[in-house]
């Protein structure tokens, strides 16, 4: 099978702002991958790419040997920062626009995660508090039979009830011929549910490893060294 | 695919737009009855003034005539500008753009959409009138009013009605079709900045048309034809003129200037919304 | 059982300390079948990925054993299991000697002191 994502010298300016420097890494199948980075270090900025939200200044990207298009968006599924849906929607709505246009889609998969929360199909997303619909979009994200997962900082300002959900939906739903690439600046939360961490700084990758690796040199968490590394 | 995004096209703006055209069918309704019943009073029929009476009909006109500006104007705005933004260019833009659909899709479903309602919406207004101010006595006539119509047609434009009014049909179309793209293209530009992308997308959108008024200007200089590509300027002025012998010169060049635009300002949009999109 | 985790060592390795541990404190029996790899990552909330690792781990030291179809079962081998039981309890043994030792005890003391210990308990 093709490389599931492939970086080459990717770069992205902004003006003079250069958020990627000359990336190089490649992602294979099956894993559950930490981007961890302190703010503004080019976490988001790689996601966007990968989902074809940004072209690249520079370099190149591939997603099963496709560049970012409507072929990569088949495969990939994004959980954004933001919650993009029309808050007219009921939960009915938003699964039929999914089934629609991703052909990946679980809708079963769907009701069984929605029920288990207490969510109705009727439900309006206007009635719901603002983590119940990040729960959705999770949901919807989760749902589908992806190549690739991105989940920009989904554990960011939740409770811990709602990271714990978060977490056991993701390993849930793991499946060996796909990867999860989760984006956090909050490490001690996910260490144990990643098998790779990749440390981003200043638009440069200063780490790329997996988790047992770095337990066994370092002798201590990833958190501790990413503390380490990024100290102030 | 273009077929799906045009059904959920239409699901969103559908919450909008029945019921404020249902509105105009229940304003119309309304005022026909009253226009009925007034009609009966002396005062219509000259016999006496009542100022309270006339007061009301001037406010119940008045009232109706902001009403019908009032739906154009939604339905215009609505479709052209801020459902294409918010759904482009907003936080739902995130979910727009990584469906597995491309930007020439995604522009043609907004564009047959708003097209479609536009479409709906003038014709419903021009029902509405018609309904309203319609009596016997013109029904009676209509036939004559409309052979009268079509025979000076030719007078006027130099070419029967037959052959005239479906080039006005395709040169609205065409026009219509360009100026949305134009204001997709604005609004895809002015959004690729980083900040201040509402006024960034108004300050193209002037720029524009200072440019093709400019070039529109010369145009009518060198070829005495003023048109820019609307054709409802192009009528006032080809019939104030009388210059029945540029009936398809103008048709040729207000679709030509209107396709040129229309294409390139799809292009633009295009290239903006698949490489340069900047969402927040 | 809870899963509780230490941030120093790899998190394959804890795993396997913690059933291995398990079943040699007979919370799991001889010839029962575990859970699958699926159930058992989510309930120790850890990567299916590092729970298949922890498995393989204990495969390869005869606790576990894999039948092709019907999943993954604790051995039956009695002399293994009294193996592996003796295996840890001299590993905390050695523990135990190794932090007497840095409080400064000689072998002689702390034969005397667990003596002493020993007896208080009965």
């Amino acid at each position: 099978m093709e490389q599931l994502l492939k970086c080459e010298n990717l770069t992205k300016r902004y003006g003079y702002k250069t958020a990627l420097d000359s990336i190089n890494l490649n992602i294979d199948r099956g894993r559950i991958i930490g981007l961890l980075g302190p703010n503004g270090s080019g976490k988001t900025t790689l996601i966007k790419l990968i989902n074809g939200l940004l072209s690249p200044s520079e370099g190149a990207l591939t997603i099963n040997g496709f560049e970012p298009g409507p072929e990569t968006k088949k495969i990939v599924s994004y959980l954004p920062e933001r919650t993009y849906f029309n808050s007219w929607m009921k939960v009915t709505d938003i699964l039929d626009f999914f089934c629609d246009f991703y052909a990946d889609f679980d809708r079963n998969r769907a009701m069984e995660m929605l029920h288990r929360l207490n969510i109705n199909e009727q439900d309006r997303l206007s009635s719901m508090s603002k983590g119940t619909k990040e729960k959705v979009q999770l949901i919807m994200v989760m749902s589908r039979n992806a190549d690739l997962y991105c989940l920009d900082e989904p554990i960011g300002g939740v409770d811990p009830a709602a990271r714990d959900y978060i977490l056991q939906t993701i390993i849930t739903n793991y499946n060996e011929n796909a990867s999860v690439l989760i984006s956090t600046h909050l490490i001690s939360d996910i260490e144990n549910v990643l098998d790779d961490v990749i440390f981003i700084q200043n638009g440069h990758i200063r780490l790329a490893a997996s988790v047992d690796e770095i337990r066994e040199q370092e002798g201590k968490s990833v958190d501790a060294l990413f503390r380490e590394v990024f100290k102030c | 695919m273009l077929g799906k995004l045009i059904k959920h096209e239409f699901k969103a703006v559908n919450r909008l737009m029945i019921p404020i055209h249902l509105g105009l069918i229940l304003i119309t309704i309304v005022g026909r009855f009253y226009v009925q019943f007034a009609m009966r009073s002396p005062m219509f029929h000259g016999y006496s003034y009542n100022v309270w009476e006339g007061i009301i009909n001037f406010t119940l006109i008045s009232f109706y005539v902001v009403a019908l500006l009032a739906i154009l104007i939604v339905t215009e705005l609505y479709l052209m500008i801020l459902r294409p933004r918010k759904n482009f260019f907003t936080d739902e833009g995130y979910l727009t753009h990584t469906l597995p659909v491309s930007a020439t899709e995604h522009i043609f479903s907004k564009l047959i959409v708003a097209l479609v309602w536009t479409t709906v919406d003038g014709i419903l207004i021009v029902l509405s009138v018609l309904t309203m101010f319609i009596n016997m006595d013109f029904l009676r006539h209509f036939g004559e009013i409309w052979s009268e119509l079509i025979t000076s047609f030719p007078d006027v434009f130099g070419v029967p009605a037959g052959v005239g009014l479906p080039v006005f049909l395709i040169m609205g179309l065409l026009s219509s079709t360009s100026s949305i793209l134009i204001i997709y293209m604005c609004m895809a530009i002015g959004h690729s900045f980083n900040s201040h992308r509402i006024l960034a997308s108004v300050g193209v959108y002037v720029g524009i048309e200072i440019v093709s008024s400019l070039i529109s200007s010369i145009f009518t200089a060198l070829i005495g034809v003023s048109t820019i590509g609307k054709s409802t300027l192009f009528m006032v002025s080809y019939a104030s003129t009388g210059m029945y012998n540029y009936f398809w010169p103008s048709f040729w060049f207000s679709s030509i200037v209107s396709v040129a635009m229309g294409v390139g300002a799809f292009l633009i949009t295009n290239h903006f919304m698949t490489k340069r999109l900047n969402l927040e | 059982m809870a899963w509780i985790l230490d941030d120093s060592r790899p998190i394959y390795l804890q795993i396997v300390d913690l059933i291995k541990t398990n079943i040699i404190a007979g919370v799991y029996h001889p010839g029962d079948k575990l859970p699958s790899v699926r159930d058992l990552a989510m309930e120790a909330s850890v990567n299916p990925n590092t729970m298949q690792k922890a498995l393989t781990e204990l495969e390869r030291s005869g606790l576990v054993y894999t039948q092709r179809t019907s999943g993954r079962f604790i051995t039956e081998d009695v002399v293994k299991m009294t193996e592996i039981k003796e295996q840890l309890a001299r590993e905390q043994i050695q523990l135990f000697l190794k932090n007497m030792e840095q409080l400064g005890f000689t072998k002689e003391e702390i034969r005397r002191l667990l003596q002493r210990e020993l007896k208080e308990d009965k």
